[in-house]
């Protein structure tokens, strides 16, 4: 009988998801307590990360502030910036006559959809503004440039509900040194080198290059694309993806500024392309894009043309590179006594910034779950694959609905739009919302990755065929949303009155710390 | 809004600034800066608290000197009330600025905006030779000695909030009238977590000399409503 308690674990490969999850681990597991877990985390010196997930969730504020890394810290060690949502150009249709469209996905709304939806009542409206500019003050902060705090809010508290761009290798490299030497993780640099499993299949050690075994009770594979335990020791087979999302490949510029202390876009901007979409996220000290296209509409010479056409004379003599992109997931994301977090779990295209979200995610149902006993892990095993099934399954039909509702005719975007690539669960819900608007009880789940608004800002932001005109006399509330509607445009000049430009906020916070009362 | 300039013999060779017994500059203000070592002295009239710098988000000390933005009590019919004068107060209309072209030097600049800037009355700048006259030297040094008790100053706040002595305090006054005023942004010295300090951090802010002004802020707070009777 092998060990019956579980004290050791290890987890295979660093980067974003690996020291996320070991500094969460550590932290919730408290690993410098007496008789507590130990986390020992062995990364290769040679294996560069892929390090291009640089946006995040609201939810990393959270995570931070419970890891017990100061925000300025963080914001000047990963050259981070605020971000209020994304901002999608030319999603809806092409430019005609060089004229765009645009719409926002935002993080915070006047009021609770949940209590009091607004959406029919701007359906039923004039639509004089958009969705997000009826409902949000972000809007107005994020055309101005205005970050979403001033530097009298504490640490993770904001004006308005934001989330961080960051540079990915940085931010490994940050939780790497805090989680070392603040919460007792260790770590090895070392390639592993073979797994071994015992008579039950389960994991038991792997070996390293330096010659040694290390052993564990619990393993969890943060080794990226190459899935060393789940897919490779483990024979958890790869579900592609690609007959939903049709992208498969990136290829990405970084831009410095031209002036240093030009101004930061407080939002992601995602513009849509021939055969893709463009992102283009600015950091304090430059900014990340990247062309995510079809390698079959597009061949890698004109993305990366295209990429540099959208990025301007700033494009000339900057390096960019190739990156292939194999989406879909795991059959099962825990099996038996090996879980997989990040690109080694699942990877869907960064569209709606959901990677690191969703590590965060898994690292926290393990911290609440974590089996102490092995007799617990069949049932952890079975209620983690379940909910990160579910989990990934709605991001995917969710970065398929951007596709799905635009009216861009080129031929990857009518592919996209090809019923055989929709999934069923997308199409049901659509047929519903066409005739009703959103509500909470489409989303029954606790742990929904996107929630009910998220959805409203890119039906309405698109211009999807909502009708409710049919049913008018049932949305009788008009006064109460017309306060609502009103309440928008009064906070959105309160908040432009009192809030900073991003770049101004993040010159302050190389100086200054946020206070913490 | 202030037009700051470094004095210099030749642009300011015909310049007097008014005598200004009676602070006028602030009688908009209701609250000026205070420095560590006029907290016990400035406690016996004024609220001396804490709020957050609106730019840098870093606490400064000030006397509250009245109860309502741009209220200040101290000030009845042009004359100043208050037996003492935060320090801050006398050097106006004075300023010392960075040298734009040495960062490691300061500049001694005056308001030329202010109304105690003219040619006609108070005291000259310069003598008909261009020497800069004596009394204007000891404001050069009093500014420069000012900003030295400033940076002790921002010393004794950062061991405040180092050991979490600061709490937001919103005031809420009733007038004699029966009104009710509130007054946000206000921080003070939080007593239950001094009385629960352990003793070598206390004992680190006693042998720092940050006892006394502590106590004296605590106890300042007891002005508050007499600023609330002073209110018409």
């Amino acid at each position: 009988m092998t060990q019956q308690q579980i004290n050791q674990v290890l987890i295979v490969g660093g980067g974003t998801a690996g020291w996320l999850t070991a500094a969460k681990l550590a932290k919730h597991l408290n690993c410098q307590g007496t008789n507590s877990v130990q986390v020992t985390l062995v990364e290769s010196p040679d294996i560069p990360t892929i390090g291009v997930g640089e946006g995040t969730w609201p939810t990393m504020r959270k995570t931070l502030a419970e890891l017990g890394i100061a925000e300025a810290d963080f914001i000047n060690h990963c050259n981070a910036s605020l971000k209020q949502g994304t901002k999608f150009v030319n999603w809806k249709e092409a430019p005609q006559q060089g004229i765009s469209h645009h719409y926002y996905h935002l993080f915070s709304s006047v009021s609770d959809a949940a209590e009091f939806n607004l959406a029919p009542y701007w359906q039923l409206g004039d639509k004089s503004c958009s969705y997000a500019q009826a409902i949000s003050a972000q809007y107005q902060l994020c055309e101005l440039g205005l970050a979403p705090k001033n530097m009298l809010n504490k640490p993770f508290e904001g004006m308005q509900n934001y989330a961080y761009h960051l540079d990915a290798g940085k931010f490994a490299g940050l939780l790497k040194q805090f989680a070392i030497a603040k919460l007792g993780v260790k770590f090895v640099s070392a390639n592993v080198t073979a797994v071994h499993l015992d008579p039950q299949g389960y994991i038991a050690s792997v070996d390293i290059d330096h010659g040694d075994s290390l052993h564990a009770d619990l393993f969890v594979d943060c080794s990226g694309f190459r899935s060393l335990l789940l897919g490779d020791a483990l024979k958890v087979p790869f579900k592609n993806i690609q007959d939903v999302l049709l992208t498969d490949h990136a290829v990405a510029i970084q831009v410095p500024y031209d002036d240093p202390q030009q101004n930061i876009a407080s939002y992601t901007t995602s513009t849509a392309q021939e055969a893709g979409w463009i992102w283009d996220i600015g950091l304090s000290n430059r900014r990340g894009t990247g062309y995510v296209y079809c390698a079959k509409y597009v061949d890698h010479a004109t993305a990366e043309q295209t990429l540099r056409d959208y990025i301007g004379p700033a494009a000339e003599g900057l390096a960019a590179r190739l990156i292939p992109m194999n989406c879909g997931y795991r059959e099962q994301f825990w099996s038996k006594n090996c879980v997989a977090i990040g690109l080694s779990a699942a990877f869907v295209e960064p569209l709606e910034a959901s990677a690191i979200f969703l590590i965060e995610a898994s690292a926290n149902m393990l911290c609440e779950l974590f089996p102490r006993q092995r007799s617990l892990l069949p049932y952890v095993e079975q209620k983690f694959n379940q909910s990160f099934n579910f989990r990934w399954n709605k991001t995917i039909d969710f970065i398929k609905m951007h596709y799905f509702l635009s009216q861009r005719t080129e031929p990857f975007w009518l592919a996209n739009k090809a019923l055989v690539t929709v999934p069923e669960s997308l199409l049901t819900v659509l047929a519903q919302w066409q005739y009703h608007p959103v509500s909470k009880y489409d989303f029954s789940h606790v742990f929904e990755p996107f929630p009910q608004e998220s959805y409203q800002y890119v039906l309405h932001g698109m211009g999807f065929d909502q009708q409710l005109s049919y049913n008018a006399s049932s949305f009788n509330q008009q006064t109460q949303a017309d306060q609502y509607f009103e309440k928008t445009q009064k906070m959105s000049q309160y908040l432009v009155d009192k809030l900073p430009t991003n770049r101004a906020l993040l010159n302050n916070v190389e100086q200054y710390p946020f206070q913490s009362v | 809004m202030a037009n700051i300039q470094p004095i210099t013999s030749t642009t300011h060779a015909a310049i007097k600034i008014k005598n200004n017994p009676h602070l006028l500059q602030s009688k908009n203000s209701h609250m000026t800066p205070v420095i560590i070592h006029e907290f016990a002295t400035a406690a016996q009239e004024f609220p001396v608290v804490f709020i957050k710098d609106p730019d840098t988000g870093q606490f400064r000390a000030i006397a509250l000197l009245g109860l309502n933005p741009n209220q200040n009590l101290f000030i009845k019919n042009g004359e100043w009330q208050a037996q003492y004068i935060p320090e801050a107060l006398t050097i106006y209309p004075f300023v010392l600025s960075n040298d734009t072209n040495n960062n490691d030097s300061l500049l001694l600049c005056l308001d030329a905006d202010s109304s105690l800037v003219n040619e006609q009355e108070g005291a000259a700048l310069f003598d008909e030779k261009g020497q800069q006259m004596p009394w204007l030297a000891e404001k050069g040094e009093q500014l420069v000695s000012l900003v030295e008790k400033n940076q002790l100053t921002e010393m004794f706040i950062k061991a405040l909030t180092d050991n979490d002595l600061l709490k937001p305090q919103t005031l809420t006054i009733q007038t004699p009238q029966g009104k009710d005023y509130s007054l946000n942004g206000l921080y003070v010295i939080d007593q239950q977590q001094l009385d629960q300090l352990d003793d070598p951090s206390y004992s680190v802010l006693r042998q720092r000399g940050f006892i006394a002004p502590i106590y004296a802020s605590l106890m300042s707070m007891q002005r508050v409503k007499f600023l609330a009777a002073m209110q018409e």
